[in-house]
């Protein structure tokens, strides 16, 4: 603040009315005017995992990563629990945990061969050696 | 490409992924060239928030060059450089029509919680983000903003989330002329929602923290008086004694669901996640703000549910405002503020991280070490 009281820093109270403020009124009715569409086009290349109880997919959605393995099964049946019960979200948290254990897992299958092999050599030295 | 991918709570790596192609007639192939790591990407990263599936990409923050254009796009040419909201929007479903394009039911199939959103789990949609190469954007004749000559990339980036984000906090407290402001929490949404609580009229504005240099950051880039919680056991007096022990007008939650504070909501709400996260914030909110006061909340709560005093809220006949920013609608009006230098977010970017080193950039925005209050990756470093 200088002596007087005021703030100092720049632009203090420039949005002050509410009538510059871009969120009032908090509701407006204007269409976005890029949008060139009463409703968009449909996504089409699969058809995403969605809630119970949603007619059509939405027009886009992600592919990011789709559901697979015991985690995918689990996030089906969790999106088949209305989003109000803590079940549905319950169900989900298992699924996320469910896939890292499912990745670390598969990221380790390489080592399954290595494994095989060094068993084999120790079975095969024990005997010889026994011998 | 190259993109961070998610492998599990704390882990993320970055690896080689196929790079996205167009999936909708209005989609644009973006070359990111500006990825900020937000700190809501930390809830993801920390395994916070459903249906975060391994080998997602992160980031909804980011700027880049168009490379590749969708049959029906219009308003955008290969070459143009773009800022990206974070929330994807239609433009004419029920909800983008009245302005809330956080609420657009056009690009989330997964709930009936908010719009799509870049990089943020299937909660939100299933969207790979932008801390990647390349990046999907769906909608692009809606959501996107061309990037004035003028300014680079850094200069409009956080016109993504944060600076939306945090004036959109401090517009929903209905601030007054002479209305006095505390934000709780001084990362960059709080101090941009301190920031812009005195372009709205504040005569007074508070911020909320217990980490030193972001009270530093409050006090030199936002103008505003702290509270460190190092030195302070009790916020909630303290807030109410801002104004001759009423408490505050309005008081923003920047904060969300890993407030520190409160060990038992720590236990249960971050460590044992029996509730999602911890509710500490909400709750000084609530007790501190003045009777009849507006308490505005742009912290990230997980759903189904908090524990939350609603009834000292309702005695107190408190007004609550909450959303995720409808970044779209504000862009125009901070893009001025950002011009005339009353909003400075690049002045907010403290490091810079080439991709190959996210990894190294989660980690220490995690730790909120060496000063950390806004980390950028730049794929092409």
């Amino acid at each position: 603040m200088d002596d007087a009281g005021r703030v100092n820093v720049s632009g203090a109270g420039i949005d002050g009315a509410t009538g510059v403020r871009p969120g009032v009124p908090r509701e407006r009715r204007a269409p976005d005017p890029g949008a060139h569409w009463d409703r968009p086009e449909q996504q089409h290349d699969l058809t995403p995992l969605a809630r119970s109880g949603l007619l059509h997919a939405t027009p886009v959605f992600g592919t990011a990563a789709p559901p697979r393995a015991l985690s995918g099964a689990v996030r089906r049946l969790a999106y088949r629990v209305p989003e109000h019960r803590a079940t549905r979200w319950a169900l989900l948290l298992a699924g996320d945990r469910l896939d890292v254990i499912e990745h670390r897992l598969a990221a380790g299958l390489w080592l399954l061969p290595i494994a095989a092999a060094l068993a084999v050599g120790y079975v095969g030295v024990s005997r010889a050696l026994r011998r | 490409m190259r993109a961070l991918v998610y492998e599990g709570p704390y882990r993320v790596r970055v690896r080689d992924k196929p790079a996205p192609r167009i999936e909708h007639p209005d989609d644009v192939i973006l070359r990111v060239t500006r990825a900020a790591i937000c700190g809501s990407d930390l809830h993801l990263f920390h395994g916070m928030v459903p249906d975060t599936r391994v080998g997602t990409t992160f980031g909804h923050e980011f700027t880049g060059v168009v490379e590749e254009i969708g049959s029906s796009v219009r308003g955008v040419r290969a070459g143009d450089r773009l800022v990206v909201p974070f929330n994807i929007s239609c433009g004419t479903c029920f909800y983008c029509e009245r302005g809330l394009y956080g609420d657009c039911e056009s690009s989330n199939p997964m709930n009936d919680l908010a719009s799509g959103v870049f990089g943020y789990s299937h909660t939100t949609g299933g969207y790979d983000g932008g801390q990647a190469q390349y990046v999907r954007v769906p909608f692009a004749d809606v959501g996107p903003m061309k990037i004035p000559d003028d300014l680079d990339d850094e200069d409009v980036l956080l016109l993504s989330d944060v600076l939306p984000t945090g004036y959109q906090a401090a517009e929903m407290g209905a601030i007054r002329q002479g209305d006095v402001v505390a934000v709780l929490g001084c990362g960059p949404v709080g101090l941009v929602a301190a920031r812009s609580a005195w372009l709205l009229g504040a005569s007074r504005v508070v911020a909320v923290d217990r980490i030193e240099a972001r009270l530093g950051f409050a006090e030199r880039w936002a103008g505003a008086e702290t509270i460190d919680l190092r030195r302070e056991h009790d916020p909630i007096a303290a807030l109410k004694a801002l104004k001759g022990g009423h408490g505050p007008d309005v008081v923003v939650d920047a904060v969300g669901m890993e407030a520190s504070g409160s060990a038992w909501q720590t236990l249960v709400g971050r460590k044992l996640k029996l509730a999602p996260g911890s509710s500490i914030a909400l709750h000084w909110a609530i007790h501190s703000v003045r009777k009849g006061g507006t308490v505005s909340i742009v912290g990230v709560y997980g759903p189904p549910a908090n524990l939350v005093p609603i009834g000292v809220a309702m005695n107190k006949g408190l007004t609550f405002r909450m959303a995720q920013a409808n970044v779209k609608r504000y862009m125009p009006h901070l893009l001025e503020h950002v011009r005339a230098g009353r909003l400075d977010g690049k002045g907010l970017i403290t490091h810079r991280f080439p991709l190959e080193r996210a990894p190294e950039a989660y980690d220490l925005f995690d730790a909120k070490a060496d000063g950390c209050v806004k980390c950028v990756l730049v794929p092409s470093a």
